[in-house]
């Protein structure tokens, strides 16, 4: 088997300051191949972010990381002040998930590519935009970011992530902050820039339709812990996890269209009141007295992983 | 490529030179109107003072007549607005009018004074802009950490500090104990640089501080505001060497606000080379304006801060250009 390009094993993220013992990300696995598309799935306030940033060692000092990182089979954590360096941009490069925040509101976008394509690069700050689909690139590269449509600013940031051609892209939510058609046209140019660049992507996300989309794998998560994993396809035909059946039964898939929206009930809590055992119980359907336990990410299938107790039945279609 | 190009969003680049150009155009326009306002406030508060010009000239026992002959002949008893007028015409062509006491013309004695007071205020601003930006910089990159709070304490203890105790401090310390610079006086930069300088490096220093101080806080509030933000994680993720991150892509933006705040500071700034004007007994303007005051001559201290008047109108411009450059947007929002 070929080292996976990103490969992340007992992660566990504590910000002691503000959440003293609690793992904001508990014990989080996930493996990224040579130009693999693999999502990873969860509610806003899951630890999505986190673990992108983890991930491309950017998380800020106040984080307590443990357990490996490793890019291309080097642990990210133990890596010489150069070669740490060596990897932002080059090895990882991250599509953030707000475009106008992210782009630095005083230097025009031209600026801002140069400086990043000085640092190596086998492309020009023009030709970045024509690949990520901007016309009238003369008139992008004299702008602020404030000048720029929505779409045009999360454009200009993956040109700026696929700048120095890294050999893994972080996605992070990518089309939360866009209007529903240019979403579609963002993952579109996502899909068609990893075909022919083949860069690995890790594609974060709160909407399983648009993760079908563009995941042949998808690593689901609640509160901070990976609930689910396997093939997109399977899990989206299947979900075993009760939290995924909800997410399905709550999100607009763009092929079915199905009439009605169930909502998983409640929200996701903070850090500080995550409930021990099993995180998602309080709002599971299925939760049991075991759920009081934490039930430990075991196979399921083949190339799936669960953990929970009571899953959804297997012969049970999507409810 | 086939994905479907971006729509364009419609080009603002248009407006907001107009806005710039506005904006520039109504602060030209306005300046001569402070300028007039200006003028006018200091001539009628000189004009209150109980101090008669005449008295000032002639001595304290000159007659009744020549009194009169002499307010005839300076046009003291016209109407106020004649008189202001009259002044306005004179200052146009430069003229600042007649010291009552000295022989020479107000012109002159500001002449004479106005450069060592330049090169104070220059120096001081330089030095405190300098030592700010390196402290506050300092400072932000360590927050919470010992530079910081040793920046942030020693930059309290100066702000709090009265200046002219400073400067006291600052002789006792340089001139009298360590005996490497002078305790007073000044040397034209025609004496030689390092006597000019050395006799002026210090009032410098003395009239920085406090400045300094405060300008290191605001620096440092300003650095660690914007280090905390998204777009730095963009930079430093995509590769850019830290140095880079902070010169090139930080400091113009968290330099907006240390501008505003030097804008507000020119004023303290000046009346606080009066002060160590006089503690170091050089003499600039102020000594010229602290004499006058003493003296009740009238035109020297209606020339002094008329032009001093000036220097406030017209710095405070340059700091509302220099803000607009640094924050095109400002133009905007100032509409
Ligand atoms: N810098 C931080 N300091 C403390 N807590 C944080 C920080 N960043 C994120 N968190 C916490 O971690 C949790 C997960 O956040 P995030 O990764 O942004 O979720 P998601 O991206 O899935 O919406 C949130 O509850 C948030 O409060
Ligand atoms: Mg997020």
């Amino acid at each position: 088997m070929t080292t996976p390009v990103l490969s992340v094993a007992n992660l566990s993220v504590r910000f002691p300051k503000r959440y003293g013992a609690i793992d904001v990300l508990d014990n989080i696995a996930l493996d990224i191949g040579p130009g693999e598309r693999v999502a990873v799935v969860g509610e806003s306030g899951c630890g999505k972010s986190l673990l992108g940033l983890a991930a491309a060692d950017l998380l800020p000092p106040t984080a307590q990381v443990t357990g490996q990182i490793s890019f291309r089979g080097k642990d990210v954590r133990t890596m010489g002040r150069r070669e740490r360096f060596a990897l932002r941009g080059a090895g990882i490069g991250v599509v953030y998930q707000d475009a106008l925040t992210s782009l630095n509101p005083g230097m025009t976008v031209g600026a801002q590519l140069r400086q990043v394509c000085r640092l190596g690069s086998s492309s020009t700050p023009e030709r970045l935009l024509v690949d990520v689909g901007l016309t009238d690139t003369g008139r992008v590269l004299r702008a602020k970011p404030h000048q720029l449509s929505g779409g045009q600013r999360q454009r200009v940031l993956i040109a700026l992530a696929l700048a120095r051609d890294p050999d893994l892209v972080i996605a992070d939510e990518p089309t939360t902050a866009l209007d529903v058609t240019v979403q579609a046209q963002v993952v579109a140019l996502l899909r068609e820039l990893q075909e022919q660049h083949h860069f690995a992507l890790l594609f974060v996300s709160h909407d399983l339709a648009l993760v079908s989309e563009l995941a042949s794998r998808t690593t689901v998560m609640y509160a901070g812990q990976v609930v689910e994993s396997g093939p997109t396809t399977e899990i989206l035909a299947r979900p075993r996890h009760p939290y995924t059946a909800g997410l399905l039964a709550a999100s607009v898939s763009l092929e079915e269209r199905r009439e009605t929206l169930t909502p998983i009930p409640g929200h996701v809590r903070q850090p500080g009141e995550f409930v021990a055992g099993c995180r998602f119980r309080e709002r599971c359907g299925n939760a049991r007295d075991d759920c009081a336990n934490r039930p430990e990410l075991a196979p399921d299938g083949p190339g799936r992983l669960l953990a929970c107790f009571h899953p959804v039945a297997k012969e049970e279609e999507t409810p | 490529m086939t994905t479907a190009a971006a729509p364009v969003a419609p080009a603002r680049r248009g407006p907001q030179g107009v806005h710039i150009g506005r904006f520039i155009l109504r602060r030209l326009l306005l300046a001569p109107v402070i300028l007039l306002g200006v003028a006018l406030a200091v001539f009628v508060v000189i004009d209150l003072s109980p101090n008669d010009p005449a008295r000032a000239a002639l001595g304290l026992f000159a007659d009744a007549q020549s009194r009169a002959a002499f307010a005839a002949e300076n046009g003291l008893d016209d109407p106020l607005l004649v008189r202001f007028v009259r002044f306005l015409g004179d200052l146009v062509r430069f003229d600042l009018g007649d010291s009552v006491v000295r022989p020479e013309s107000v012109g002159h004695l500001v002449g004479m004074a106005l450069p060592l007071t330049v090169q104070l205020l220059v120096l001081a601003t330089v030095l405190a802009v300098a030592l700010s930006l390196v402290l506050g910089i300092v400072a932000a990159r360590t927050e919470g950490r010992w530079p910081d709070r040793a920046i942030s304490t020693v930059a309290a203890v100066f702000q709090s500090a009265p200046q002219f105790w400073i400067g006291l401090l600052f002789i006792q310390l340089f001139a009298v104990g360590l005996g490497v610079l002078p305790s007073g006086g000044y040397q034209p930069p025609s004496a030689g640089f390092s006597f000019w300088f050395s006799s002026i490096v210090g009032p410098a220093i003395v009239l920085a501080l406090p400045f300094a101080a405060a300008m290191t806080r605001v620096v440092r509030a300003s650095v660690a505001d914007e280090l905390a933000k998204d777009y730095v994680r963009t930079a430093v993720g995509a590769g850019v060497p830290w140095r880079a991150v902070l010169l090139r892509n930080v400091l113009r933006n968290a330099l907006i606000t240390p501008v505003t705040v030097l804008g507000v500071h020119v004023g303290a700034l000046m009346s606080g080379a009066i002060l160590v004007e006089t503690v170091f007994n050089l003499p600039g303007m102020g000594s010229l304006l602290i004499t006058g005051v003493n003296q009740g001559d009238l035109g020297v201290v209606r020339g002094v801060a008329i032009v001093g008047a000036v220097a406030f109108v017209v710095v405070n411009l340059l700091v509302d250009l220099a803000y607009l450059a640094l924050n095109p947007r400002s133009a905007e929002a100032a509409r």
